[in-house]
């Protein structure tokens, strides 16, 4: 059955899985022409990428740093974007339906999958990166860091493509919700907004400052802070069992 | 094979109104609908907007009934489906691009249980003619192709419930003829079949049972005696008008053209001679169909007649 269903997935999602693999080799390409540019050397520093090519180009390097730490969160929102079908009346949806098995084992090989498929696509893309821009990758904080952005956000597209067609859309928005929310913590520019309004935000919105914690250890090479990674997995759990909560009640 | 004989399909004063959305009002698409399907063909017919794919989905546990009740073999339909599997043809068939008949089928034959997929899937590729199309993707086929796939992936690991929406879609005549084909054997084996179309002759040619639809409610059950379905209707013109024929037809005076029912060969061959010695010249004989496609054909016909209140049902 698992293969089964995993064959079906993996037809059905060729478009995006190329598209993940692009943008990943997109990343490795910028990285190689940097270290390309710079005379080959391995971590060029600021006063050869300005010299180089002026602010833009230390900007450009310094903007797909910051990016490419965003790819496991784009590999998860694309691969999860209709996880439990879009296409309910036309679409395979039903035509699983029809079959003698539980839908959740159906949803859950299909996330398991996916997730798998996002965190390999990251695991080669962000060690690769780091190695071909600065001779060094993040070890183990590295694969933390994308392990926990695809349990946050494909758990949440995950949980929103039970109920909307329009789940990748608002996975991103919440995401960058997320980021200015915490970006605001961070800085105290939402020290004016009222407490229990903050907390509900920081409860609500996607997990950004525990995501955070995890980018500061994957940026400055340090031992992976676990209770961090702990309240994301919490939090991907909850969302898992909405998810399954919200299959068995939504009709299709 | 059949778990009874019994209907395996029952619905009770079935209501399904669906949920207002943002733009829309909630609307009301089944308005109390009582039925029992059993082995054989139970068609469900009516205009568009009648209900039918509602009352489809609700057999099968894809929508829940906001009032009444619908059972599988006295479970909840979705229960007994994850436990038996049922075969289902959606209305609008759409697969990803990107699924191949022949892999598609061999994986959804071992989700349905089939003891062999591989052979599953190549017998229902024989049988609905996909055998060059096997490797295709879905987006290089035809519609009447993604039909064919459609029924066959319905057909993989013999499931005995078939609920097939409007399953004739698409279909040139070897693939309806290949439809005809399956779903003949499926009765004779003693698969339940609910059947939703437009279609008055094939359901007509193939139903036990026929209900009409109209905006959500049954307008009439047929149940088709084998009467019914040899005796045929036919266009005959003449070339001039002559009392002989609208004898025939029943109607006083004489007429030009009629649509007569015979109760078969022997008889039309015999009333065509009696019009022959009674002097009229015919110039025209078409087969009109069945009896029983007419009787289907003018309950269509009050049910696509505009509704009498403001709403009517989806």
């Amino acid at each position: 059955m698992i293969a089964a269903v995993a064959r079906l997935a993996l037809a059905e999602s060729r478009g995006r899985l190329l598209l993940v693999a692009a943008v990943g080799l997109a990343f490795l390409s910028g990285a190689w022409a940097t270290a390309a540019a710079t005379g080959g050397s391995a971590d060029p520093g600021m006063d050869d990428l300005f010299r180089l090519g002026g602010y833009p180009l230390v900007s450009a390097v310094l903007l797909m740093g910051w990016t490419v730490g965003r790819f496991p969160l784009f590999a998860a929102i694309a691969l999860f974007a209709g996880l439990a079908w879009g296409g309910r009346a036309s679409g395979p949806a039903r035509l699983l339906h029809a079959r003698p098995v539980s839908p959740l084992a159906i949803y859950a090989v299909r996330a398991v999958l996916f997730g798998a498929l996002a965190f390999l696509a990251s695991a080669l893309v962000l060690p690769a990166f780091d190695l071909l821009i600065l001779g060094a990758w993040g070890g183990s904080a590295t694969l933390a860091l994308a392990a926990a952005y695809i349990l946050a956000y494909g758990g949440l597209t995950a949980l929103l493509s039970v109920w909307t067609r329009a789940d990748a859309a608002i996975a991103a928005l919440l995401a960058i919700l997320a980021h200015v929310w915490h970006g605001a913590l961070r800085s105290g520019t939402a020290d004016a907004i009222p407490r229990g309004v903050g907390r509900f935000l920081s409860f609500a919105l996607p997990p950004q400052g525990a995501l955070h914690e995890l980018e500061g250890a994957f940026a400055g090479v340090q031992p992976v802070p676990w209770d961090s990674f702990g309240y994301v997995a919490g939090y991907a759990a909850l969302l898992a069992a909405l998810t399954a909560l919200s299959i068995v009640v939504r009709e299709i | 094979m059949a778990p009874d004989a019994g209907p395996l399909v029952q619905a009770r004063e079935a209501r399904k109104r669906y949920a207002p959305g943002v733009a829309s009002s909630g609307r009301g698409a089944l308005a109390g609908v009582t039925l029992s399907a059993g082995p054989g063909v139970t068609a469900v017919l009516g205009p568009n907007g009648a209900g039918k794919t509602t009352l489809l989905s609700l057999c099968l546990g894809f929508l829940r009934p906001t009032a009444g009740v619908v059972a599988v073999a006295g479970m909840a339909p979705a229960a007994w489906v994850r436990r038996n599997g049922a075969g289902y043809v959606p209305e609008r068939f759409a697969p990803p691009g990107s699924w191949r008949p022949g892999s598609v089928l061999r994986d959804l034959a071992r989700l349905s249980g089939a003891r062999n997929p591989r052979a599953s899937a190549r017998a229902e590729i024989e049988r609905f003619g996909l055998e060059a199309l096997a490797a295709a993707p879905a987006d290089r086929l035809s519609r009447g192709e993604l039909q064919r796939l459609a029924l066959a992936q319905a057909a993989v690991g013999d499931p005995f419930l078939l609920v097939l929406d409007e399953p004739e879609q698409g279909l040139d005549g070897a693939g309806r003829a290949s439809l005809l084909r399956w779903l003949n054997d499926r009765r004779r084996e003693g698969t339940t079949i609910l059947l939703a179309t437009h279609d008055a002759s094939l359901a007509g040619q193939l139903a036990d049972f026929i209900v009409v639809l109209s905006r959500g409610a049954i307008l009439e059950t047929l149940a088709a005696g084998d009467g019914d379905r040899d005796a045929t209707s036919y266009v005959v013109g003449l070339e001039r008008p002559h009392e002989a024929l609208g004898a025939w037809a029943g109607s006083p005076g004489a007429l030009r053209e009629a649509t007569v029912r015979v109760s078969g060969s022997d008889d039309l061959q015999a009333r065509l001679r009696a019009l022959a010695d009674a002097g009229a010249r015919v110039v025209r004989l078409r087969p009109a169909g069945t009896v029983l496609e007419d009787r289907l054909r003018r309950a269509l016909g009050e049910a696509s007649s505009p509704p009498p209140g403001p709403e009517g049902a989806g």
